[in-house]
């Protein structure tokens, strides 16, 4: 007989309501242990946002059905799951991958964690110089030019 | 002729230093969810990042970075290049990445050719012995008593070791066991 699945609402800052299966949930430390420790039917979340917090439910709820489906974790499902992961970070702008990591970490997905971290390494490997990093990431540089020439010299034995 | 050596090294063990909160590099991202993300860029970008702006520079200098890397298992090996003329002069190398390169991009030339990576010198020691990597340093201990080290995460140079060794050499020969010498 088949269990009836357990529905639980998790409401962002913004009073976004999510109504999701407790299996995604879990995939939560942080919300596993909040639902252990007090089973109200709702649970807010007042450091995530509405934007965010779908995300993160929409990560986990595919997380959870490759994983269930998968069974034995058959690599066709991985694979699957992995180009998941790819169009979901792409079509993503970086400030949402900085909530997205701040809203893992505070969660403790780790998983989510880890894909976001990755995508801002990634981010960074593929500029060609400082300049492309600063203006990718957006941050001014608060060296004068002096000091820029003085790191410059400091890393020659790098650019040699 | 020339002799040459090629050493490997596991980077940095954690050091236990406490931990001060800097001011992130990335406005919007704490600290240390930044670290999180440098971890995982490798070493070969940290020159180029320490150009992007201060705090950058401070965060890929920091012992924290490094005992990051080493608890996420973000350890890269490095190759050094050691040549050794006629007499007791040495050139030591690193291997790392030219400016204006990428890796993606490096991996796409190298199907050409063409290379991004390019052997930057590092600095040499007075006199040169017998070398071992362990952790992030390079120790040469070398005629008659003297061990110096450098440390690979700056590339400063080399410190002589104190005290240095109670008995005088005449051969020697260095290897790690178990990460001692």
């Amino acid at each position: 007989m088949e269990n009836e699945k357990k529905m639980i609402t998790l409401k962002s800052s913004d009073d976004v309501t999510f109504e999701v299966e407790e299996a995604v949930v879990l995939e939560s430390q942080f919300l596993s242990h909040l639902v252990q420790d007090c089973p109200a039917p709702e649970h807010k979340i007042k450091e995530v946002t509405g934007k965010i917090l779908s995300k993160v439910v929409e990560y986990c709820e595919k997380h959870v059905v490759v994983v269930v489906d998968g069974g034995d974790s058959s690599s066709s499902s991985g694979d699957d799951l992995k180009k998941w992961d790819d169009k979901f970070i792409k079509e993503m702008d970086l400030s949402t991958v900085y909530d997205l990591i701040a809203a893992a970490n505070y969660l403790n997905i780790q998983a989510l964690l880890d894909l976001m971290c990755q995508r801002v390494a990634d981010v960074i490997t593929a500029c060609k110089d400082h300049k492309e990093i600063r203006e990718t990431l957006g941050i001014v540089s608060d060296y004068t030019a002096e000091e820029e020439a003085e790191v410059l010299k400091e890393n020659e034995w790098a650019f040699d | 002729m020339s002799s040459r050596e090629k050493r490997r090294k596991r980077e940095p063990s954690p050091e236990s230093k406490p931990t001060f909160q800097s001011s992130s590099p990335i406005p919007s991202l704490p600290y240390d969810l930044v670290l999180l993300c440098v971890a995982r860029v490798s070493r070969l970008y940290y020159p180029t990042l320490s150009l992007v702006s201060k705090r950058f520079r401070s965060l890929v200098s920091s012992p924290e970075l490094y005992k990051t890397r080493s608890l996420f298992g973000f350890t890269e090996s490095c190759i050094y290049v050691c040549l050794q003329t006629l007499g007791v002069t040495t050139d030591w190398y690193t291997l790392c990445l030219k400016p204006n390169h990428n890796i993606n991009k490096t991996l796409k030339k190298t199907k050409t050719g063409l290379s991004g990576y390019a052997l930057a010198r590092v600095p040499a020691p007075t006199r040169f012995g017998s070398v071992v990597a362990v952790g992030s340093n390079i120790y040469n201990i070398a005629f008659p008593h003297g061990v110096s080290i450098m440390d690979c995460k700056s590339h400063s140079g080399w410190i002589e070791a104190t005290p240095s060794l109670p008995v005088e050499l005449h051969s020697c020969s260095a290897s790690v066991v178990d990460h001692k010498i």
